[in-house]
């Protein structure tokens, strides 16, 4: 097993820089998210560590061996990949061993690994098929079977389930995070799933272009945000963010365009007349009689129901808000109502910066 | 609820004025039917009259003696039987057979290094694929021309000149029997090479990218990629060049005839050559339509061959 270590890790392709100054720790046997955006460099970083993309700068560390300049074959590290790369003309036994054969490990481990592994993921009865004659879902298990078999020091996942229907993907998801827990092995997995990433990392490294936004547990990033990006990005539905400026003797938020007063929690140390984004978690949203001291008027807009969760979409005089709660909700599109934020809850940011500002 | 109400009117309607539409159509049908078949009567014309009824006719006149200035006789299987026992026909089929597998082979191993060079959407490799398949569009007349130019048997032939600076006496070439089908050979290779690479930088692109990647970190070699992951991902792109060069081998004409007639002393004698001067020299018709016809057959029962093997091999 091996810690992962990239130290200022940059990646260029001619002028573009995809990759720029990364720095990131991941200890041994620790399950690590890159999330990001389409083309914010997670799979170009993934293939990094994985040596299938050299670095412009920097250095890469597997279980304490500079790897920087190694080949992908000599990592000691294995990788599933998006569309799973089953070499189509190969059972899943011979896609299962290919490593092994590539190595001229003895016959008798070769097939005892295989079988093992097999047995691991339920794919016994499927050792002689072709890729073809399986599922998505068998498909992939077979990816992992064919990484797991090499027993590497890390493992890599590329986006693993996006081929994968919903369904499918939830119980995957729940089959990676057990194999996670039995084998052990470091993990690096790359997907634009915040719900996955929240499910499955024990670390989440957020990127945006190319540049680490955020390195947290998946509930730090959730409740302590470092920019307006993360707030963002992390959480579904998504945070409601309202432009305000703080109001005189630095004891309200006076939202920008509208009328809106909210109190401004304990704990700040703002200065009158500073430009910020107030950020308010769907959840952290009540309905309560119009009028009440700082609360928002609104009209609904829409709702959406998932059965256990509903949120309803509405227009306020800051702007679109989301509010969600595990209840069911009668409301009709054009019902008015008034919110009010649970104000302990509120994240604040710098509105020029956009980062969060701390509370004391 | 109000939009489940909404749905069988919404059905109703649709329904209605289909049926009303079906009913139209029906009283319009023939007259709707013929306007495609009008569009296409002047291509089905002279299709019919300069290639189905020749091609009939040449299927007729194998089991004819076709005289021109009499009744023909039919001659049931006799031209099949004298094909077979024929032994012009049989140096004939050699020097194809030789010609065919030999430039196949060739053109299509070098295409593929050539597709595997010059794969890419660099701006110079798009330059380079185009200059290199100026050959393949380039009439055959002009290739046999140049061929006869670069290859002339005197001493100050272009290729003989080039020999003579590394001491090597002038050759016959396109003048010496032994010779001969060889550069005919390598003409063909020269042609089909560059026509196979841009079938196979096609086939090339179809592979998936990440199957490179997972035989990179399975710890495989570039000649193991090229095993395993490139040549199952080309097969079909292997299939149709095969497929294509040997139906293009079996009915070499132009090069042939433009480059050497047949000739020297029939060394580059082929299937194509041999029923032309069957046919329109020597005006044996019903002979060489009968020769005509077992290519045909041969070129079915070979592509028939190669798509079980393609089936086979593609598993």
């Amino acid at each position: 097993m091996g810690a992962v270590s990239l130290k200022g890790v940059s990646k260029s392709f001619g002028a573009v820089d995809v990759i720029r100054n990364v720095s990131v720790e991941i200890a041994e046997g620790e399950f690590c998210v890159l999330i990001g955006p389409s083309g914010s460099g997670k799979s170009t970083l993934l293939r990094i560590i994985a040596g299938l993309e050299n670095v412009t700068d920097g250095e890469v560390r597997i279980g304490g061996r500079d790897v920087t300049e190694l080949a992908a074959k000599e990592r000691d590290i294995a990788m599933v990949f998006q569309s799973y790369a089953l070499y189509p003309q190969m059972t899943v036994r011979e896609n299962m061993s290919f490593a092994l054969r590539l190595k001229h490990r003895p016959k008798d481990e070769i097939r005892r690994k295989t079988d093992e592994v097999a047995q691991m993921l339920g794919l016994e009865a499927l050792l002689d098929r072709l890729p073809k004659e399986l599922s998505g879902g068998q498909r992939q298990r077979v990816a992992m079977g064919r990484a797991i078999v090499r027993d590497p020091s890390v493992f890599l996942f590329d986006e693993p389930l996006s081929n994968l229907d919903a369904k499918l993907r939830t119980q995957v998801r729940g089959e990676i995070r057990d194999l996670h827990r039995r084998i052990g092995t470091t993990s690096v997995y790359v997907t634009h799933d915040q719900v996955e990433a929240m499910t499955m990392g024990q670390k989440i490294v957020v990127l945006r272009d190319g540049r680490v936004e955020q390195v947290g547990t998946p509930l730090d990033l959730y409740d302590r945000p470092d920019s307006v990006f993360v707030a963002g990005f992390i959480g579904s539905p998504a945070i409601n963010m309202l432009p305000a400026m703080v109001g005189p003797e630095a004891k309200t938020l006076h939202t920008a365009n509208s009328e809106i007063v909210l109190p401004l929690p304990e704990g700040y140390r703002l200065e009158s007349g500073r430009n910020v984004l107030i950020g308010i978690r769907p959840e952290h949203l009540e309905t309560v009689a119009a009028g009440a001291s700082g609360s928002i008027v609104c009209a609904v807009d829409a709702v959406e129901s998932t059965g256990s969760d509903t949120t309803v979409i509405c227009d306020s005089p800051a702007g679109k808000m989301l509010v969600s709660s595990k209840q069911r909700s009668q409301a009709r599109a054009g019902d008015r109502f008034a919110l009010r934020p649970d104000s302990e809850k509120l994240l604040i940011f710098d509105k020029a910066s956009e980062s969060r500002i701390v509370r004391m | 609820m109000s939009t489940t109400r909404d749905l069988p009117l919404g059905d109703d309607m649709p329904q209605q004025s289909t049926r009303a539409k079906r009913g139209k159509a029906r009283r319009i049908d023939w007259k709707g039917a013929s306007i495609p078949w009008l569009f296409l009567a002047p291509a089905l014309v002279i299709f019919t009259w300069f290639k189905f009824y020749p091609m009939v006719s040449g299927l007729t006149m194998a089991f004819y003696d076709v005289q021109f200035y009499g009744e023909s006789e039919w001659v049931g299987l006799d031209n099949f039987a004298r094909a077979f026992t024929d032994p012009d026909l049989r140096s004939a089929v050699a020097h194809t057979l030789t010609y065919v597998l030999v430039s196949t082979l060739t053109a299509s191993v070098l295409g593929f290094f050539l597709a595997l060079a010059l794969e890419g959407q660099a701006r110079h490799l798009r330059i380079i694929r185009t200059a290199i398949f100026l050959p393949a569009i380039t009439s055959a007349a002009i290739i046999a021309e140049i061929w006869r130019i670069l290859f002339n048997s005197a001493p100050y032939g272009v290729v003989n000149s080039v020999l003579d600076q590394f001491g090597i006496a002038p050759q016959g070439f396109l003048t010496d029997p032994g010779q001969a089908l060889w550069v005919l050979v390598l003409m063909q290779v020269w042609k089909s090479t560059p026509y196979d690479m841009v079938i196979f930088v096609a086939g090339l692109v179809g592979i998936n990218r990440e199957l490179y990647d997972a035989a990179n970190v399975d710890g495989a070699s570039w000649l193991r990629m090229l095993w395993h992951v490139t040549l199952p991902g080309i097969i079909p792109s292997i299939s149709v060049v095969i497929m294509l060069s040997f139906i293009r081998g079996f009915r070499v004409f132009a090069e042939v005839y433009a480059t050497t007639g047949g000739g020297p002393a029939g060394s580059t004698e082929t299937i194509m050559t041999h029923i032309y001067k069957a046919g329109f020299q020597n005006l044996e018709y019903g002979y060489a339509s009968a020769v005509s016809l077992l290519l045909l057959v041969a070129t079915i029962v070979l592509t028939l061959i190669q798509t079980l093997v393609k089936a086979r091999l593609s598993r």
